[in-house]
């Protein structure tokens, strides 16, 4: 556990220095499968933690780490705490508990859910134990969120289930939404409000749910894709104060926007074809896009148009990170040479993004401000 | 037993795969051994380095396009790039000369084996690709050694240990010159060049300290003579190097010159008389010895020297100096090794022989012997950057190998390794791809052996390298594999998105039947159960009306609602209007349902069943006259299609028939009437 690692500058020829001008990028090995990283609400100013969802397949163990990251001389990682976690990881999320705590929680493929509430500063000696909920999905969860205020956890399956998870005490209670027994799947969820919620469903749907109101969703996307019967949706994203305003990533490179007050069509961002089939030419990413983000960063650079989309970044499975805006060229800001599987963007210095990479490592990423 | 991993550069050495030359055993050997993980990550230096490979096949197909024939002349440039990034993904070593004395000598073993490799990298990258290192090669061996003395000090005693041992000593002495040791230390560290480790310890000698009560001024003058001898030693070298010692001459006359000075400048010391005033016996004798290597006195250097490497990089240094290219080399080191013959077998002698002497052969066939697939998988760029000879043994296609090449068999191992690995797989499609004979069955098998239910992200990185590679039907496979496997899981949605992404019409026929019989079997009354139907139904998209059972469906389950809602407005009592509106787009539905070819022959009488309903509605004519003559033509043909099918059900479907036919000839004539 004591293992620092550090990471070492990635030496690159920029072909257009307008591109990727200013941008610093490390690379730090791990040695384990990454399934997902994120950051940890910051307990002092200078101090910036992650937590990472690792596998190792030599051992077959799944382990959630949380780590500083330190600056000098270079990013390197030093470990604070880990749990053992009872299968892979497919979602985590973390959200700041009061000013000392933070909640981390984490999604499984076997179904589980678990919470665990850490100290934010400096290891407490006795790592608290997670709280593990028995599986309340069948089979793989692919998505789940946490509400920042309630700290209410959303989770979306593959079984067709939405589970509401709630952190009692010291238990964990769930109550099962919706559940259509495996007809339909869903892909993703995001929060929009502590009662509203996305999900992304097959073949390029969205629903719009009130956890308040039962039976079915509030507003539906069916019939805005007609002329995409195939292909998944990996992700998505609700913008944090223009709640209106999701976005969601998926099969061949497809970024698409949709504002809930305008649109009957989303705005479609990036993609290797249109929604209709028909192929579209110069976009950023061919393959699965696995995960976007409004990218608050960008946002502040750009002009501000109640009307418009906000920038969002997208990670891809053929390396690409990078910014899409409509009616703006795309600014790539890394390709990579293996697939980005996830990444976060660090709410309090939005400059700074952290990436997991597909061969067991981080990638730190600093925008020039 | 969990699979184990495949430590793709950094496999550890000290396994028995030391002395195993054959393959398969190797194989074997590299599932069975369970070995610990090395610090660092090794799916990402396996990563790097293909993506090296990648970087150089690109440009090798750039160039052969230019000129189909050759090469460029320039190429070993480029393969030059590609050896020092893998260098680099070998070990981040820290280019510390191997005497370095403030480097603690850590010889885990985890830290050691990376090194040999690299070490032979390097080695092969001078002989073999550098075009600029042949005209200099005994300059090149000495650094290469300076670079790697410590890690031939796992085969066997060398300098380096020599000196590691040293170190703490001197750092507690305050008179090392009193101590052996010291002065067998810095002879040996001499003998090899490290010129500024010898100048740091003789500045440690203590005839430098102010506080002595002896008279040392004399002991000091012939040390620090000497330190200023070596500082001044004249090297014959292709460029200055900032941070060592010596002055460099590149135009050999300047330097011959500048050596036949430095000599006479050593003999004059030698010979002087202030040896005699000197009183530290041991500083006369030491300081004594360090001339004698200056002087290129044999006995001298092959005392001070252990290793046979060393002894070679001695005689290049002050026997013969004027060398320059590599004419005599592997003569000189054959001389060396009867001087220096190794205790034991040593495994690196007939390798670091046969790359001195440019013996291809001999090279593969020990590196064979010593390193995993990797290393031979990706060295034979290097043996092939200017060797016209080793090309044509590399790349002949062999009937012993079924038709393929050696470099292809390499490649074709290696990649077996990766692809057995979770971590490692998706690199294995690239070397796959680049195996002309063998490459393409395989890769499609490792992608169709790709399971399926493991990480829900794992089939898109299959189907990205199949669009990558532009296997479609692949591609196409394994999709519908996934697709079987979430509908027999129960997850009918997810099963059918895969089906229609793999194009799989068959399976989706299949799909839509069993969803049919779900569908026909929910009783209208249900609504919970078609809703939840009717987002899966959805799902299957207009796109499909082209599939029969597909196209079916949809429609069925349009006039299953509009029949629902038909039934409904009829027990709510609601008004006749309402009653009316729902009739006939129940009844529009059901006149979709019945064109040719929608309908399957099985579900035509349920349908018609459920049409007497409509038929005998009492408030309106809700069928017109010329839909209840299409009708009447479908129960017609219905009928006389199935006469000789199923006796059994003859009755009962003869009874149903009776009814239907009742109803359609009313309803005939009140439409008639109405019109």
């Amino acid at each position: 556990m004591d293992m620092i690692m550090e990471a070492s500058p990635i030496v690159r020829a920029t072909e257009d220095v307008s591109l990727t001008g200013g941008v610093e990028v490390w690379r730090i090995p791990l040695g384990c499968y990454v399934d997902a990283v994120r950051w940890m609400p910051p307990a002092t100013a200078w101090h910036q933690s992650l937590a990472t969802a690792l596998w190792d397949p030599d051992t077959g163990s799944f382990t959630l780490q949380l780590s500083s990251l330190s600056l000098d001389e270079g990013p390197s990682i030093h470990p604070q705490a880990s749990w053992q976690l009872p299968a892979r990881v497919s979602s985590l999320k973390t959200s700041p508990l009061s000013s000392q705590q933070a909640l981390v929680a984490s999604a499984t493929f076997a179904g589980t859910i678990s919470f665990i509430v850490s100290k934010l500063l400096g290891p407490d000696g006795v790592s608290p134990a997670p709280l593990s909920s028995s599986p309340i999905h069948d089979g793989a969860i692919t998505g789940m969120d946490l509400q920042s205020d309630t700290h209410d956890c959303i989770s979306v399956g593959e079984d067709g289930k939405i589970n509401l998870s709630k952190l009692a005490e010291s238990h964990l209670r769930h109550v099962s939404l919706v559940d259509n027994h495996g007809l339909t799947s869903f892909m993703a969820v995001h929060w929009a409000s502590p009662a509203e919620f996305v999900t992304a469903g097959l073949g390029f749907s969205l629903q719009w749910w009130d956890h308040r109101r039962s039976g079915g969703p509030v507003q539906m996307s069916n019939k805005w894709t007609p002329g995409r019967g195939s292909g998944f949706i990996h992700t998505v994203d609700v913008h944090p104060s223009r709640k209106h305003v999701c976005v969601v990533g998926g099969s061949d490179g497809t970024v698409l926007a949709w504002d809930l007050r305008w649109q009957k069509e989303p705005i479609q961002l990036c993609g290797s074809s249109d929604l209709r089939g028909q192929p579209l030419g110069g976009t950023m990413a061919e393959s699965d896009v696995w995960d976007v983000k409004f990218d608050s960063f960008s946002f502040s650079r750009s002009s501000v148009l109640s009307s418009k989309i906000p920038p969002i970044m997208m990670c891809s499975e053929d390396g690409i990170l990078g910014v899409v805006e409509a009616g703006e060229a795309p600014w790539e800001i890394l390709a990579e040479p293996c697939a980005i599987n996830t990444f976060d963007i660090n709410p309090e210095s939005p400059t700074d993004v952290i990436c997991g990479l597909e061969f067991e490592s981080l990638l730190y990423v600093k925008r020039p401000s | 037993m969990a699979i184990r991993r495949f430590n793709a550069p950094l496999l550890a050495y000290v396994s028995p795969l030391w002395y195993i030359d054959d393959y398969e055993k190797a194989l074997k050997a590299n599932e069975q051994h369970q070995q610990p993980r090395n610090a660092g990550s090794s799916a990402a230096a396996a990563s790097s380095s293909s993506s090296s490979s990648r970087v150089v096949e690109s440009r090798k197909q750039q160039a052969l396009l230019q000129s189909p024939r050759a090469l460029p002349l320039d190429w070993w440039e480029t393969v030059l790039d590609y050896s020092r990034n893998i260098s680099a993904v070998l070990g981040a070593s820290k280019s510390s000369s191997g005497a370095s004395m403030t480097q603690s000598t850590k010889s885990t073993r985890d830290m050691e084996m990376p090194s040999i490799l690299r070490a032979i990298w390097d080695l092969l990258e001078i002989f073999y690709v550098d075009k600029h290192a042949s005209s200099w090669l005994p300059e090149q061996l000495i650094n290469w050694l300076e670079r790697y003395d410590k890690v031939l000090a796992i085969l066997g005693p060398t300098i380096h240990c020599k000196l590691a041992v040293l170190q703490p000593r001197l750092v507690n002495t305050r008179f090392p010159e009193d101590d052996e040791d010291y002065w067998s230390g810095l002879t040996s560290a001499l003998a090899v060049g490290w010129l500024d480790v010898v100048v740091k310890c003789l500045r440690m000698h203590g005839s430098y300290q102010h506080d002595q009560i002896d008279n040392r001024q004399t002991e000091n003058g012939l040390v620090e003579a000497v330190v200023v001898l070596i500082t001044k030693m004249p090297r014959l070298r292709p460029n200055p190097k900032l941070d060592t010692l010596g002055v460099t001459y590149t135009f050999k006359p300047e330097f011959s010159k500048a050596w036949e000075r430095w000599r006479n400048q050593i003999a004059k010391l030698n010979s002087s008389s202030f040896w005699l005033e000197c009183t530290h016996e041991g500083t006369v004798n030491g300081l004594k010895q360090l001339l004698s290597v200056l002087l290129g006195d044999v006995n001298t250097l092959t005392a001070a020297t252990m290793h046979w490497m060393e002894l070679l990089v001695s005689h290049f240094l002050f026997i013969r100096p004027f060398l320059m290219g590599a004419e005599g080399l592997l003569s000189l080191a054959r001389k060396c090794v009867q001087l220096k013959l190794p205790a034991e077998a040593d495994q690196m002698l007939d390798l670091l022989l046969a790359i001195l002497g440019e013996d291809t052969e001999v090279v593969l066939v020990e590196c064979r012997k010593l390193f995993d697939p990797w290393m031979l998988t990706h060295m034979v760029e290097l043996l092939l950057a200017k060797n016209g000879q080793a090309q044509l043994f590399l790349t002949e296609e062999r009937e012993v190998l079924d038709g393929m090449s050696l470099e292809e068999f390499h490649r074709l191992v290696y990649a077996q390794l990766l692809s057995s690995h979770p971590c490692t797989w998706q690199l294995a499609p690239f070397y796959l791809a680049s195996c002309p004979r063998q490459g393409q069955g395989l890769l499609e098998a490792v992608l169709l052996m790709q399971p399926v239910s493991s990480h829900s992200k794992a089939p898109m990185k299959v189907l990205d390298i199949c669009r990558m590679y532009e296997l479609r039907s692949v591609g196409d496979k394994y999709m519908r594999m996934v697709g079987v496997y979430h509908w027999k899981h129960g997850r009918k949605g997810l099963g059918i998105s895969w089906l229609q992404c793999g194009r799989d019409y068959e399976r989706l026929s299949c799909a839509a039947d069993e969803l049919l019989a779900a569908v026909s079997q929910t009783s209208a009354g249900d609504s919970n159960r078609l809703q939840e139907l009717d987002g899966l139904i959805d799902l299957l998209g207009p796109q499909f009306e082209g599939f029969g059972g597909l196209a079916f469906l949809h429609r069925f389950r349009d006039f299953k609602v509009s029949l629902y809602s038909f039934q409904e407005a009829q027990t709510n009592l609601a008004g006749i209007d309402k009653q009316v509106v729902a009739g006939k787009a129940a009844t529009k539905h059901l006149i979709q349902l019945m064109k040719d070819g929608i309908t399957p022959q099985r579900f035509l009488l349920p349908l018609l069943q459920d049409s007497v309903e409509l038929l005998e509605y009492s408030g309106e004519v809700l069928v017109t006259a010329a839909e209840t003559n299409a009708l009447l033509l479908k129960l017609q043909n219905f009928f006389l299609t199935n006469k000789h099918d199923d006796i059994n059900s003859t009755e009962i479907m003869s009874q149903s028939v009776a009814k239907i036919r009742l109803a359609l000839a009313c309803n005939l004539g009140r439409a008639i009437l109405k019109e």
